[in-house]
């Protein structure tokens, strides 16, 4: 019976329901433009607007969003070393995304692999990886990143090396659970049965499980990855100072907050922007995922 | 029942919104009524802050030339003379006189206790002029290094012997300060310690905060302070926000951009005072690529210093014409190193680098107003020339440590001529023995000793100007500016003076 209807069972397993469904989603299109604005922007930007962030230029400090100079206009102002706040801005979405995305990656290809392994074998090799999980989760997220970052010094390789540890436990749970549903359905029963290896199992019929609960995991993250960056270089522990990120664009104008607002102000609606967006689309997307919410 | 309960309820609206007004108006009314009852009735508890936190009370130890320590050591000991203003006065020394070129003999006071109780004596004296010598970490040591002997011939009476003559003595002994003898010794002293100065302290916060309180035993009257909190507030938006609020009442080294902000405040009076401070940005001269001059020459050559000075600190700074700033004695103008890439380059290529090189550049935080900025600026004239700045911002501590084990290649800074003379900066910091950049020059070393034994002013300033010449033109570092102290002091603070030195005396301040 079981053989039977193995194709009926795999197109009515409720983890299968596609994230993006037939029918347009207005929520989750509008909010993705600002985040497609933003990844567009890191991308292209830096190759429209030129930009050296050791050139300054002391004759143009704290001018005002709008001013002229010579025959360019500084729309965002410029700060107070002279350099352009829009031109800095653009530049920094390309080390704060490329962060983001560098860290989802490496932190969640980690926790993906540890969470599959963890829920799948169970037994001792479960009980080693979440007790490790679990002792890191016992400390705050921004204390550890701060001790580790600062041990290995400021640099963007080291932000992302920093951030991968302290992210990865998010990824094994949610991975971990999946698996642990997902390991006794029929259809991997029939796969064993069969005679598929360890492997194969893993990779061609429980890591599709795992794919949409993986998917918000990772959206939340992204935001969340930023933020985390954009606090350490505020601290003075993430990106150098030659290598200017939001957070510390934000930091550097700190000083200046009541007679030129615009310095921190500007990155700040950047990254409130952008975070807030990720964040409500992590949401829309685990609300659309989740079969019993649905109904 | 119910009617008692509106009538509490009435009498409780009431009260507060009598304490609320009262609340509202207690500013003047307080400050009246203090006056009426005589101003003792009135706590005087002042809070000042500072850019950089005091990290140590050791007045021996490695942060003994830390304009912060010097800070809180004025408060809490005393010295055997006091620079006042442009001239030497006695303090704890009454008197002083020389039997011959090699001897001094000082004649202390007698009526002087230490916080404890305890009797200061010249014992005291002898001891805590040893230790600062022998102990050998502070950056002052050098300053001692002609020193024979120094004996305790009774109790108020004190001789030092020197090996050479030495013509500022009297300029080391206002930064000698003395602790009692019998307790300075041990570890733990400096975390609470004691001396005989006009405030005593309460708790010591290393890098943060400092509470002392007034010794009423004072031996030259009881300071019109109860209480003095020393805190550091390294933001300067903070920093202004605090002064503006009222949560402290004074505050100095203020950055030029935040003056007109302050300005407008009514509450506040701005002082300015031609400072003893200046930025350098060192080259350690005993590794490549710094151990050629025309490399040193080519980075000071690539600076538009004017540009710098002017668009970054405006009325607070001056373009500096020396290795020392113009306030100082031994002050002597030099020719400036007018703005010329080309020149640069060609110096560059001279010395084998036609197409420039990495270098790193280290600083702190807070050593100076803007400093930021100012690294910002000059790593964007030397990437003109094709040298290309690592930059590395140290923790104070970190910094210090890495800056006396020459961990460098570039150190930008800023620095007090603390002594007002100039063997304190010139022949302390530039003298081969103390290697503290990696430059060395024997002809330099001469002129700088001849300047220190003599005792006559003009020919020290003929020494001085020599040596001028060479620090500069061998550029052993890049003076850029020297800073003026600006201060930040609330309308009801009386008797704050501003001190060129960024250490003002809480003596005779008070609140009104």
């Amino acid at each position: 019976m079981a053989e039977l209807n193995l194709n009926n069972t795999l197109e009515n397993e409720p983890e299968f329901i596609p994230v993006v469904k037939k029918k347009i989603n207005w929520k989750i299109l509008v909010l993705s433009m600002p985040v497609v604005f933003f990844v567009f922007i890191a991308i292209f930007g830096p190759m429209l607007i030129e930009y050296n962030p050791v050139n300054t230029d002391t004759a143009n400090r704290l001018l005002p969003p709008g001013s002229q100079i010579g025959q360019h206009t500084a729309w965002l102002g410029t700060d107070q070393i002279g350099q352009d706040v829009l031109a800095q801005i653009i530049h920094g979405a390309r080390i704060s995304l490329s962060v983001a995305a560098a860290t989802v990656l490496i932190g969640g290809g980690i926790g993906v692999i540890l969470g599959l392994l963890s829920g799948y074998f169970g037994g001792w090799v479960d009980t080693v990886i979440m007790r490790i999980a679990d002792i890191q989760l016992s400390f705050p997220t921004i204390l550890l990143a701060i001790l580790i970052a600062g041990v290995l010094g400021p640099s963007v390789t080291n932000v992302i090396i920093t951030l991968s540890i302290t992210r990865w436990v998010t990824f094994a749970r949610v991975v971990r659970g999946a698996t642990i549903s997902a390991k006794n359905k029929d259809f991997v029963d029939s796969a064993r049965v069969i005679g598929a290896s360890h492997f194969r199992i893993l990779t061609k019929y429980i890591l599709p499980v795992c794919l949409s609960p993986l998917l918000v995991v990772v959206t939340v993250q992204i935001g969340l990855v930023i933020i985390s960056e954009a606090s350490l270089s505020f601290l003075g522990l993430g990106t150098p100072p030659d290598n200017a990120s939001w957070g510390l664009l934000i930091s550097l104008g700190r000083d200046y907050i009541s007679t030129a607002w615009w310095i921190s102000v500007m990155p700040g609606i950047a990254l409130a922007i952008l975070v807030v967006c990720v964040g409500f689309l992590g949401d829309t997307l685990r609300d659309e995922s989740d079969p019993y919410l649905n109904n | 029942m119910k009617k008692w309960y509106s009538v509490f309820l009435f009498l409780c609206v009431f009260a507060l919104v009598a304490t609320g007004c009262a609340g509202i108006s207690g500013d003047s009314d307080v400050s009246g009524d203090a006056k009426s009852d005589g101003s003792n009735s009135k706590k005087q508890e002042m809070t000042v802050a500072n850019d950089v936190g005091i990290i140590s009370l050791d007045p021996y130890g490695s942060a003994h030339g830390e304009p912060a320590t010097i800070l809180a050591a004025t408060q809490i000991y005393d010295t055997l003379v006091k620079n006042d203003g442009n001239k030497l006065v006695p303090s704890l020394a009454t008197e002083w006189k020389q039997p011959d070129d090699l001897t001094w003999v000082f004649k202390l006071r007698d009526d002087v206790t230490f916080h404890d109780g305890t009797k200061l004596t010249a014992k005291d004296v002898k001891a805590s002029l040893e230790q600062l010598v022998t102990r050998k970490e502070s950056p002052l040591t050098v300053l001692w290094a002609q020193l024979d002997s120094v004996e305790a011939t009774d109790d108020t009476t004190v001789t030092i012997k020197t090996k050479t003559p030495l013509g500022n003595l009297l300029y080391n002994l206002t930064l000698l300060y003395i602790t009692p003898a019998d307790q300075a010794t041990s570890k733990d002293f400096f975390r609470k310690p004691i001396g005989s100065g006009p405030f005593r302290v309460e708790s010591f916060q290393p890098d943060q905060d400092l509470k002392l309180s007034g010794n009423k035993d004072y031996w030259d009257g009881a300071p019109k302070l109860d209480s003095l909190t020393i805190k550091n507030i390294p933001e300067n938006a903070a920093r202004m926000t605090a002064i503006e609020t009222g949560e402290i009442d004074a505050t100095w080294t203020i950055p030029a951009d935040l003056i007109d902000q302050l300005k407008q405040n009514k509450e506040i009076n701005i002082m300015d005072t031609p400072s003893y401070f200046y930025y350098f940005n060192w080259f350690n001269s005993s590794e490549k690529p710094f151990d050629d001059v025309r490399v040193r020459k080519a980075m000071w050559y690539a600076l538009d210093t004017k540009a710098i000075v002017k668009d970054l600190f405006g009325d607070t700074a001056e373009v500096m014409k020396a290795p020392i700033p113009s306030s100082i004695f031994g002050f002597s103008e030099q020719t400036p190193y007018e703005y010329n890439p080309e020149k640069a380059k060609q110096l560059l290529k001279e010395a084998g680098y036609p197409d420039g090189f990495e270098t790193r550049m280290i600083w702190s935080k807070g050593s100076g107003p803007q400093i930021l900025e100012l690294q910002k600026a000059l790593t964007s004239y030397w990437d003109k020339i094709g040298v290309k700045i690592v930059p590395d911002q140290l923790e104070r501590a970190e910094w210090i440590e890495k800056l006396t084990a020459l961990d460098w290649n570039m150190d930008l800074q800023t620095n007090a001529v603390i002594s007002g003379d100039a063997d304190y900066t010139l022949g302390r910091l530039y003298i081969s023995q103390a290697n503290r950049n990696g430059y060395k020059n024997e002809k330099l070393d001469e002129l700088l000793i001849k300047a220190k034994q003599s005792t006559d002013a003009d020919k020290r300033a003929q020494f001085y100007d020599q040596a001028n010449k060479i620090i500069w033109d061998d550029a052993v570092g890049i003076f850029p500016l020297q800073l003026k102290q600006i201060y930040a002091v609330r309308k009801n603070v009386k008797g704050l003076e501003a001190s060129p030195t960024g250490a003002p005396n809480f003596h005779k301040v008070s609140i009104e």
